[in-house]
């Protein structure tokens, strides 16, 4: 089976505006929620979020582009751009171009654009809408951007499946490069949808928590949402040394699954049977993880199903292997999450060194695990692994190895 | 109206022209002006808003001239002041 390889990074989050900003300040334990302050929250419940600080669309796009971008696809493009730039890849050559995919997760697509144009609808009155307001909302649209910008011609699409959206994203692209479709994918995911009416909604479901999100601890109540996007460039291993490319990592694994229970309440097996086909799927046991980088969202059900799923796949492991969740930094940046953390894997096993889960109080007896709380721990890594369980019990687990030569 | 209309468009195209305003004549094409299609549609939707109007489906909108819209602008501005709900 072809090796899949890391070969570019690129990120957007409220961590920072690049990959190195955001893995720096992830190991030094920064928490990036606030309060909002794009719009007029006060009349929210909940009032933080984890926002790009002083993120201004002029500074980064002119006045035509932004006609046909939405906030999520300038996101993913800045990201893809970073990411592209880094890999070098040579998209000059038609035939690479040919034989690269774009694929990007988003869970709520142009949800700024919608919101404005329905505001303006329905409250100002407006009679119409501006003409490229569908292809500024539809999923898809930053998928297609990047490949304009860029001249990838292979397959480009968007997956959409809540808070594992990337994470699907970046199995497909697995699935594209070990059949010989492509040798690069451009892939990871994108957000944005901290908008007033986004958080109202999410209100609506009583998960979020008023001021800062500590997942697995005992004063956990709730997650905090964040934006922002995260894009990886992977190749076939033969692509990457063929053109003396760096390799950052090995993606040697993913496990998809879909709980087939309940649209918000999270069940053991889904988590579990995800782990347990990326476990099977990088050819690795249990023991072999030193690191997982958990879903953990901060809510009371979810950090308590992840410890269970957790504990049921790694056995007298699970006491052992190392657990953080870096949405208590950068909060759930939803159809972002899993690009944005694996990241945070790329970074844990470049520096050797485990980001914490930080505003974390006192322990929960109910979630027993080897936490790593509010400091980075510096540890061997040579294999980790990155859990998204989406609402509506669609999971994916990925696996990432340390660059071998 | 009509002398109002053709300043209109033509500070509309001033937006995204790459000639000068006094370049500009009656018979200059958007495509001469410097304009693309995506500028066309950002033009259409800037005149639909400006004069409350519907553009129907242009054909060739990059090949008109600033003398075909602003007979096409005048026309239905026009018919629009005609209609009994106007």
């Amino acid at each position: 089976m072809k090796q899949i390889v890391v070969t570019g990074r690129g990120s957007l989050t409220a961590l920072g505006m690049d990959y190195p900003a955001f893995a720096e300040r992830l190991m030094r334990g920064e928490c990036a929620i606030a309060p909002i302050t794009r719009f007029d929250a006060s009349a929210l419940q909940i009032q933080v979020a984890a926002q790009i600080p002083g993120y201004q669309e002029q500074d980064w796009f002119d006045e035509g582009a932004l006609s046909q971008l939405d906030r999520f696809a300038q996101y993913g493009m800045l990201a893809a751009q970073q990411a592209i730039r880094e890999a070098a890849l040579p998209l000059q050559d038609e035939q690479f171009a040919r034989r690269t995919a774009i694929l990007l997760g988003t869970g709520c697509g142009g949800q700024e654009t919608q919101e404005q144009g329905y505001h303006r609808l329905y409250v100002q009155g407006a009679k119409r809408f501006h003409p490229f307001t569908v292809p500024k909302l539809i999923h898809s649209s930053v998928a297609s951007q990047i490949s304009i910008a860029h001249k990838v011609t292979g397959p480009v699409f968007t997956t959409s499946s809540a808070c594992s959206s990337a994470g699907h994203a970046i199995a497909m692209s697995v699935l594209l490069l070990r059949s010989g479709m492509v040798d690069a994918a451009i892939t990871g995911g994108t957000e944005a949808c901290i908008t007033f009416a986004t958080v109202r909604a999410w209100e609506g479901l009583r998960v979020m928590a008023k001021s800062l999100c500590r997942p697995f601890c005992k004063q956990r109540d709730g997650m905090v949402l964040g934006e922002g996007a995260a894009v990886l460039v992977l190749e076939t291993r033969e692509s990457a040394e063929a053109r003396g490319a760096a390799i950052f990592a090995e993606l040697a694994g993913f496990g998809m699954s879909s709980d087939a229970h309940n649209p918000v309440q999270a069940h053991v097996d889904g988590p579990v049977a995800a782990m347990q086909a990326a476990l099977q799927d990088a050819g690795l046991s249990a023991e072999q993880i030193d690191y997982i980088n958990a879903h953990g969202t901060g809510t009371h059900l979810n950090d308590l199903v992840e410890t269970q799923a957790i504990q049921q796949v790694f056995g007298g492991h699970a006491r052992t292997v190392a657990v953080s969740s870096s949405k208590s930094m950068h909060g759930h940046t939803l159809g972002a999450a899993s690009a944005v953390e694996s990241l945070a894997c790329l970074a844990a096993l470049q520096e050797q060194k485990i980001p914490p889960t930080v505003n974390f109080l006192d322990a929960d007896p109910q979630c027993d695990l080897n936490l790593v709380t509010n400091q980075a721990r510096s540890q061997p890594l040579s294999a980790v692994m990155n859990n998204s369980f989406a609402f509506g019990g669609l999971n994916t687990s990925l696996i990432f190895k340390a660059a071998s030569t | 109206m009509s002398e109002l209309i053709h300043e209109s468009v033509l500070d509309i195209f001033c937006k995204y022209a790459t000639l000068r305003r006094e370049e500009m004549t009656l018979e200059t094409s958007l495509l001469a002006a410097g304009m693309d299609s995506l500028d066309a549609v950002e033009i259409l939707f800037a005149l639909e808003e400006r004069f409350d109007i519907t553009i129907p489906n242009p054909a060739s909108v990059t090949e008109a001239t600033v003398g075909d819209v602003v007979n096409l602008v005048s026309k239905l501005v026009a018919e629009k002041e005609a209609s009994p709900s106007a």
